[in-house]
């Protein structure tokens, strides 16, 4: 009887989407398979990470997108997370328990055009069919702050672009199809899209902020954190290992990378193309709070939150309370 | 009877009479297999039947009552002999005849007006003439102020009446009915068929009823034949006959 | 013992609860659906907001999409419109199609032997299973989403047309052809108007089909405003308020198009005096 009860109340808890500290013996970690997210791959790849939670067991699930993560997080099936900050923001501004602990990278992200498309600058793409990785994510904002810059609008609002959300990796084929004109991707597809012949028309740089802009963060269940200090910590740390060796050992890291995106996605990258994408890419701990508050405002902008949160009610960086 | 007295004088406008109906050696089987349900075959069958003449066919399931109804309305070809409307052949569903069956077969999407004009839309006939004929046929079976209703809210007897103003809107030279009263009780029956010997000695048309019930037959024709086995049994004045001769020749 | 009543004929007097009472109970149903919703969520507070939202914050999104007038509000309304307007145009295109095949079936029994075996077999398929082949077809835009819609749509009636023409009754079709009509006249002129009672049942399942399948294309499908991807949009940003919204309005446009086509085909039907009971 008392067993039924502990296992209902614990079925409760994953229902509330509680991540349950009943002393904890799984890290459950989420990620993408893309560059950007290159600190967790390395951290997986060289067993940094489950080596910082000793006996605690490292249940890594990646991810096609901020949607699907910010759901397994809702559900309380994820104690922490690289993220970019646009699902980031959007789960923290619906109260859902989480701190943003870390930054891992920033830049990163090009907008490509189909070879064949025509488009050449940012104002080709009036008409066009625009692919990022998932609605209301970190490019899809990108995009359309920029497509308003430019003078354009996105459909739904009246204007001219399309805006679809294709996952990044299934852009060469939506290319090939003709399915969409541009895309507006995290690398290392953004290189690889070049390498198959598509065409670059705004750089990591132009794309936003002068390239001073978050790609990913990492972010932690409160609970979790409240719970296990320690393990947050020693993970922080393994963070920053894997940050410090991409920076010094870019090339090791490549080989390292690349093992990881074949083992995800079944995709082979040429190591010239993987220099290519990291040199868009910056891999930093830090985390540039402004420009956080400014892409809150761009999510106002594009219609996805109604007001900007105060940020610092869930940036923790480096701690955790 | 009313069938033996001298007509009226013909006003103007009146329809056209009956025409007379010659078979002569009119044959028809069916396929090969032979199955309890498969309709029987008939003939060689060779009958005249008189300008404006009531010929009441009788005879039991399986005498080849409907397979004589469908080649006469022009449904089946006969495969041997011809079937004569006046001076021409009956070689399909003719404008000069109607059929009215053991069912009102109303349609249901039309009001009884709708119903009794149908046959009139068929033939392009102009409006006026239409709504004009459709009173006139609504008068002769007694439902005058009916025009506007449903189908639904008619009796059975309402209904069948409605299906012979259908038949009779479209003034044709031969009607064939196909036990129209069957499916009404013994009062409405009765009351139906008066009407229908009124409505024929109005106007003359030639009449090919047939019933299984050898009162009735008796009843309204002035000629009953009796099908047996696809073959003419009996062929006789009505007057002639009772209905024990009658029963004795169909068993 | 009481005298038997004598019988009412011909007017058949429907013994039924008045509509009004109906209502009230419909009613009475939905404040109690509400007040649990509300109860479970904002007052014991059970689940968090971003897993189940209380009926005031789904109310929010709705009022929002619908009549807010800040610059990014009023975009359930322009979804609504999209998708109203796509699957309006599909669910025509589809029961065109439809009604033709189906006569075609129905006049050709070798053709509703096999196609329409086929087309039964179709409809056990998922529309969605159809949208990435439409989506390699079209595109990546609203026209494999009016493809799968014309094709869920158009088999239901293609089906009850071919099948309510095989089963007219035989003596309205001898009625038809004594009176005259032949060919297209007798098509047009009895055997449509027999089988039109349970062509419009095929209508009312064609229409659930083509609602269905235009809601699904839409969620893969994005970039047109369309309430399918208002789903996803609030998927994406974590609103489940929204996406409950969009539930919500999915279930009302679909409930009330089946209403209207519900309340035509009963009217039918009592005209055609196949029901007693209005």
């Amino acid at each position: 009887m008392t067993r039924i009860h502990i296992r209902s109340l614990s079925a409760l808890a994953l229902l509330l989407g509680v991540a349950s500290a009943q002393g904890t013996t799984t890290v459950r970690l989420g990620y993408f398979p893309n560059l950007t997210h290159a600190p967790a791959l390395i951290g997986l790849e060289r067993g940094t990470f489950q080596r910082a939670l000793g006996k605690v067991k490292l249940d890594a699930r990646s991810f096609v997108s901020g949607t699907t993560l910010t759901e397994a997080f809702a559900a309380g099936q994820i104690d922490l997370a690289y993220i970019g900050p646009g699902p980031a923001i959007n789960a923290a501004t619906r109260g859902m328990p989480l701190q943003i602990i870390a930054g891992a990278s920033e830049a990163g992200a090009v907008l490509m055009a189909r070879g064949d498309s025509g488009i050449r600058t940012h104002a080709d793409l009036a008409g066009k069919r625009v692919a990022v990785p998932s609605l209301g994510n970190t490019q899809d904002i990108s995009l359309r702050h920029l497509l308003k810059e430019e003078g354009l609008r996105p459909q739904t609002d009246g204007g001219t672009v399309t805006i679809t959300p294709v996952a990044p990796a299934d852009i060469a084929a939506a290319f090939a199809g003709k399915r969409v004109d541009a895309a507006l991707v995290p690398e290392p597809w953004g290189a690889l899209l070049q390498a198959h012949g598509h065409r670059l028309i705004g750089s990591e740089k132009t794309v936003w902020r002068g390239g001073r802009y978050p790609t990913t963060l990492v972010i932690v269940n409160t609970r979790f954190a409240q719970a296990n200090p320690a393990l947050v910590a020693n993970f922080l740390k393994a963070h920053a290992d894997a940050v410090a060796y991409l920076n010094k050992n870019p090339a090791a890291a490549r080989t390292l990378i690349n093992a990881q995106l074949d083992k995800l996605t079944g995709q082979k990258i040429d190591l010239r193309v993987l220099q290519r994408a990291m040199t868009r890419t910056r891999f930093t701990t830090a985390l540039d709070l402004d420009a956080l508050t400014e892409y809150a405002a761009l999510n106002v902008e594009a219609g996805y939150a109604r007001s900007v949160p105060d940020l610092r009610s869930f940036v923790r960086l480096g701690t955790t309370r | 009877m009313t069938a033996l007295s001298p007509a009226p004088p013909v006003p103007a406008d009146e329809p056209p009479q009956g025409l007379p109906l010659v078979l002569d050696g009119v044959t028809y089987r069916y396929g090969r297999t032979r199955s309890a349900t498969a309709p029987a075959g008939l003939g060689p069958l060779s009958l005249a039947v008189g300008a404006g003449e009531f010929l009441c066919v009788v005879g039991p399931s399986g005498s080849g009552k409907s397979t004589l109804l469908s080649l006469l309305a022009g449904f089946l070809r006969p495969q041997m002999g011809t079937i004569l409307l006046g001076d021409t052949p009956v070689t399909g569903p003719d404008p000069r005849l109607t059929l009215v069956q053991q069912e009102a077969a109303l349609f249901p999407w039309r009001t009884v007006a709708g119903n009794i004009s149908f046959g009139l839309e068929q033939r392009r006939t102009p409006r006026a003439e239409r709504e004009e004929r459709v009173a006139d046929a609504l008068r002769l079976v007694g439902l005058e102020g009916y025009g506007g209703r449903r189908v639904h809210e008619l009796s059975g007897g309402q209904r069948q009446r409605v299906s012979l103003a259908r038949a009779l809107a479209l003034r044709p030279r031969l009607l064939l009915l196909d036990e129209p009263f069957s499916a009404l009780d013994d009062r409405t029956r009765t009351v139906l068929a008066g009407e229908l010997l009124s409505i024929w000695a109005a106007r003359r048309v030639t009449v090919v009823f047939v019933t299984h019930h050898l009162e009735e037959a008796l009843a309204l024709g002035q000629r009953v034949i009796a099908l047996r086995g696809g073959e003419v049994a009996l062929d006789a004045p009505a007057r002639e006959l009772n209905v024990a001769r009658l029963r004795e020749t169909l068993e | 013992m009481s005298v038997p009543a004598p019988r009412t004929d011909p007017v058949p007097v429907s013994p039924r609860a008045p509509r009004w009472r109906v209502l009230s109970w419909q009613l009475l149903g939905l404040l109690l659906l509400l007040g649990v919703w509300h109860l479970v969520t904002a007052v014991l507070k059970l689940y968090p907001p971003y897993v189940f939202p209380s009926p005031a914050q789904v109310w929010t999104e709705i009022s929002y999409g619908l009549w807010g007038t800040g610059p990014q509000d009023g975009k359930l309304l322009s979804a609504i419109v999209g998708s109203l307007r796509r699957v309006l145009t599909g669910y025509a295109i589809a029961v065109a199609l439809g009604v033709l095949v189906g006569l075609l079936m129905g006049a050709w029994r070798p053709l509703r032997a096999t196609l329409g075996a086929y087309l039964t077999g179709i409809q056990s398929v998922p529309s969605i299973a159809f949208v990435p082949f439409a989506i390699l077809f079209f595109g990546l835009n609203e026209r494999a989403v009016l493809f799968v819609v014309i094709l869920e749509g158009f088999i239901p009636v293609a089906l009850a047309v071919s099948g309510a023409l095989l089963n007219v009754p035989p003596a309205l079709r001898v009625a038809g052809r004594t009176l005259g009509a032949r060919g297209l006249s007798l098509t047009t002129g009895v055997l449509l108007p027999a089988a039109l009672p349970n062509v419009l049942t095929g209508l009312r399942t064609a229409w659930s089909f083509a609602w269905r399948a235009l809601v699904g294309g839409e969620l893969l499908i994005s970039g047109v405003a369309s309430i399918g991807e208002q789903l996803e949009v609030g998927r994406a940003t974590a609103n489940v308020a929204l996406v409950l919204a969009s539930i919500l309005i999915i279930g009302l446009i679909g409930g009330v198009f089946d209403a209207g086509l519900r309340a035509l085909e009963g009217r039918v039907r009592r005209d055609y005096g196949l029901e007693v009971t209005p």
